[in-house]
């Protein structure tokens, strides 16, 4: 007797869906870790470093992935903000000027940092995106 | 059960709220350890120097006061020392109380007794020479009988309380009749010795005469100095017969009965002013009854200048005065009637005086009593009824007068105890002076003594040494005698050398600067400090002290307050931001650890702000405050530090 066709049609649908999902898991991912990737290259910031040594920083840059804790001050245009972030999984909280607010920060969002030490000692933040 | 549970409730909740109102209200009740207590600096209430030195004022007013009232007491003592000086005169100085009313007062009954039979006989002398005699019962017969009366005189003369009046009185009564016995005697012996004193001055003259012819035998004149010694012998013969013939014609038989009168009057006269009012009287007696139906007729003779009258008809109608050398016409003198008036009214006015000083003694007038002995003392010295007073008598008079004299005496000084047995004592006998004012004063004055006494005490407190001495010495002036007063003076003087060592004790603790014990003590150290007028440093380093301790034990108390509301980071923080000496305080160190340990991610973040926030890193310092507010959200200290070290930040 003749074979039925159907079970082959449906491992293509299988195949096919399949295919479908790890391109939706990709492009997930590649969308996901796309600011991560724009500051690929920079050292995490070093925050017990930061908090408990008494020298300055370099002008280096790093890297700060966080969460806005509070925003704490504004200048008087709107584009300049004091925020306070706690790094990764650290529970210490820093101060980071953000020097140009192209996007609304807000309370508990997650951002990946682009900072460097200034000469005063506070941590700038000269680029950033929120994750 | 359930159309009653709403009743219930409107019952019972008022009653909870009041009863939790009147928990509330007790002061001893802990408070509930549930209701947190309001968070604010309560003031502490502590005596200020504003305070003290509105005392200080306060006590200068006090001290005028004493010194105005002093002036108002002197017065009231000068006042009541008249007063009793009036009641009493044994209240004045013994030295000028007359010596024979002290000794008429303390006069022994032996004496009085013996008084009484001599002026008993004196009366009886009275009574049968004068008709008109006050001692004298109308019954009796009012003839007067000389004979009888010379004879009684006699009897009296015997009498030490006579002083030989009546002797004297029988002399002047011999002499106005026409001469005593003794007069003759005394004439025969003048003739005498007037014959022997004759017949010597004729020998001498003789001698004398026979002094400038030749002797005889001898041939020879007798020398100049024997005539001179006979001369001079002679002279002093002469004298001694004019002497005699002197003393022969004063012999009172010998003058003229004008002139007897004259001085039986004069006699009658001095009995009067020595209050020998019943002498006087009898002398009288005994003039008229040598005198019958006479008044003192003068003749002329008894005046040799002049004319006199011849009795009560020789008198002229018309006087006329005298002008230059021409003899005045000389009115008849009627004394004797006159003079029997006077002394008559006299011993009655005794006797009513005596009845009245009996009535007195009688109702306890004592006062009243010897206000009128001491009258008839002055006025009728030697009458039979003052010198006849009682002994027991006499001594109520000196006994009341004796409890004046102490009340006098108290009063002088300032025993108030004293006066109050005194005017007791005298009331409870019923004395007529009135007590009611030394009562007042006697308690009046202890009372104000004791108020100096205590404002001294407060000057001493107040550190005001002036005033508290001067208060001192009012009080102590004012009643010397007190014990209570005596005792709180004591103890005033006790505490103030007390004072000196705690003056330095206050130097040593502002040295050390020992906040905790200046507060503590400073009952005893602010008056002080404030007394301390030479050292205004003191005073200015004593108050910075309280100031500080009174700054700690607010911070402390807020910091309990916020503890027990569970912000133990803010009642850390609390006593972290006290300054530099209080820092340190063992109170505030021990708190600080204790809530140290409650909030250790707190302290251990703001610790690290402040450090770096000193070594001039604000961001970092902003980094560990931010980390701190974590610790202790809402904290305005924190946020507002945050605040500025941001906004620093955010502007460079």
């Amino acid at each position: 007797m003749a074979r039925s066709k159907k079970p082959f049609l449906q491992k293509q649908k299988l195949l096919l869906a399949g295919a479908a999902l790890l391109v939706v898991i990709g492009g997930a991912a590649f969308l996901g870790l796309a600011p991560l990737r724009q500051f690929s290259g920079l050292a995490a910031f070093p925050v017990e470093g930061y908090l408990e040594g008494n020298g300055l920083f370099s002008q280096e840059d790093f890297l700060i992935n966080g969460t806005v804790e509070n925003v704490l001050l504004r200048s008087g245009g709107g584009n300049r903000f004091l925020v306070s972030i706690r790094p990764g999984d650290t529970g210490q909280l820093l101060p980071v000027l953000v020097e140009s607010g192209k996007k609304p920060i807000q309370r508990e969002q997650r951002l990946v940092m682009k900072v460097h030490v200034a000469a005063n000692g506070g941590i700038v933040c000269t680029d950033y995106d929120i994750r | 059960m359930r159309k009653r549970f709403p009743g219930s409730v409107v019952i019972f909740l008022p009653l909870l709220v009041l009863l939790r109102a009147v928990l509330a209200m007790d002061p001893d009740l802990p408070p509930a350890s549930g209701m947190p207590a309001a968070i604010q600096n309560q003031p502490i209430v502590v005596s200020t120097f504003e305070s003290v030195e509105m005392e200080r004022l306060r006590l200068a007013e006090e001290n005028v006061k004493a010194e105005r009232d002093e002036i108002d007491f002197q017065k009231q003592v000068a006042t009541l020392q008249k007063k009793l000086a009036e009641a009493s005169a044994t209240t004045v100085l013994p030295e000028s109380i007359p010596s024979d009313y002290r000794s008429f007062l303390s006069a022994n009954a032996g004496h009085i007794e013996r008084g009484e039979a001599y002026y008993a006989e004196l009366k009886s002398v009275l009574n049968a020479l004068v008709p008109d005699s006050p001692y004298k019962t109308r019954s009796v017969e009012d003839s007067s009988n000389a004979r009888q009366a010379s004879e009684k005189l006699l009897k009296l003369s015997s009498y030490p309380e006579d002083d030989d009046i009546c002797r004297s009185i029988r002399g002047h009564i011999s002499s106005l009749a026409g001469g005593r016995v003794d007069d003759h005697r005394r004439q025969l012996e003048l003739g005498r010795e007037l014959r022997d004193f004759n017949v010597e001055r004729k020998r001498l003259e003789w001698n004398l005469k026979m002094a400038y012819n030749v002797n005889a035998l001898t041939g020879e004149t007798g020398t100049q100095d024997e005539r001179n010694f006979l001369r001079q012998q002679i002279e002093d013969v002469k004298k001694e017969i004019a002497r005699v013939e002197d003393e022969n014609n004063s012999l009172s038989h010998r003058v003229t009965a004008e002139v007897r009168k004259l001085q039986f009057q004069q006699f009658i006269v001095e009995l009067a002013i020595q209050q020998r009012y019943i002498h006087a009287l009898i002398a009288c007696g005994f003039y008229r009854n040598s005198f019958k139906g006479a008044d003192l007729a003068l003749s002329k003779e008894a005046y040799p200048g002049g004319r006199g009258g011849n009795g009560p008809e020789a008198a002229p109608e018309s006087p006329q005065p005298p002008t230059g050398g021409v003899p005045a016409e000389i009115p008849v003198i009627s004394t004797i009637t006159g003079m029997e008036v006077f002394l008559l009214n006299r011993i009655r006015d005794s006797v009513k005086d005596r009845e009245s000083i009996d009535n007195m003694l009688r109702e306890n007038q004592v006062a009243a009593a010897e206000s009128l002995v001491r009258k008839m003392i002055l006025t009728a010295k030697y009458q039979p009824e003052l010198q006849t007073i009682p002994y027991a008598s006499r001594q109520k008079i000196l006994q009341g007068g004796q409890s004046m004299r102490r009340l006098a005496d108290a009063v002088n000084a300032r025993d108030y105890a004293e006066i109050q047995r005194l005017v007791a004592e005298l009331k409870s006998q019923g004395a007529d002076t009135g007590l009611s004012d030394l009562k007042v004063f006697a308690s009046e004055h202890p009372r104000k003594a004791m108020h100096w006494a205590r404002q001294a005490e407060l000057a001493m407190k107040a550190g005001d040494l002036k005033s508290m001495h001067s208060l001192m010495e009012m009080a102590v002036g004012r009643a010397p005698l007190d014990p209570d007063v005596a005792q709180k003076i004591e103890d005033i003087q006790k505490n103030a050398v007390g004072d000196q060592g705690l003056l330095e004790e206050l130097k040593r603790l502002v040295a050390a600067g020992d906040y905790r014990a200046a507060f503590d003590r400073m009952n005893e150290f602010a008056p002080l400090a404030q007394g301390a007028n030479s050292d205004p440093k003191l005073k200015n380093d004593y108050e910075a002290l309280l100031e500080r301790e009174k700054n700690l034990r607010a911070s402390l108390e807020k910091s309990d307050s916020l503890e027990r509301r569970g912000a133990a980071p803010e009642a850390w923080l609390e006593l972290e931001i006290l300054p530099d000496p209080i820092a340190n305080d063992p109170r505030v160190l021990e708190r600080k650890n204790r809530l140290a340990g409650q909030c250790p991610g707190f302290v251990g973040a703001h610790t690290k702000a402040v450090g770096h926030e000193r070594a001039n890193r604000p961001a970092k310092a902003l980094a560990w405050y931010l980390n701190a507010l974590a610790e202790s959200p809402g904290n305005e200290a924190i946020t507002a530090k945050i605040q500025t070290l941001g906004g620093n930040l955010l502007e460079n």
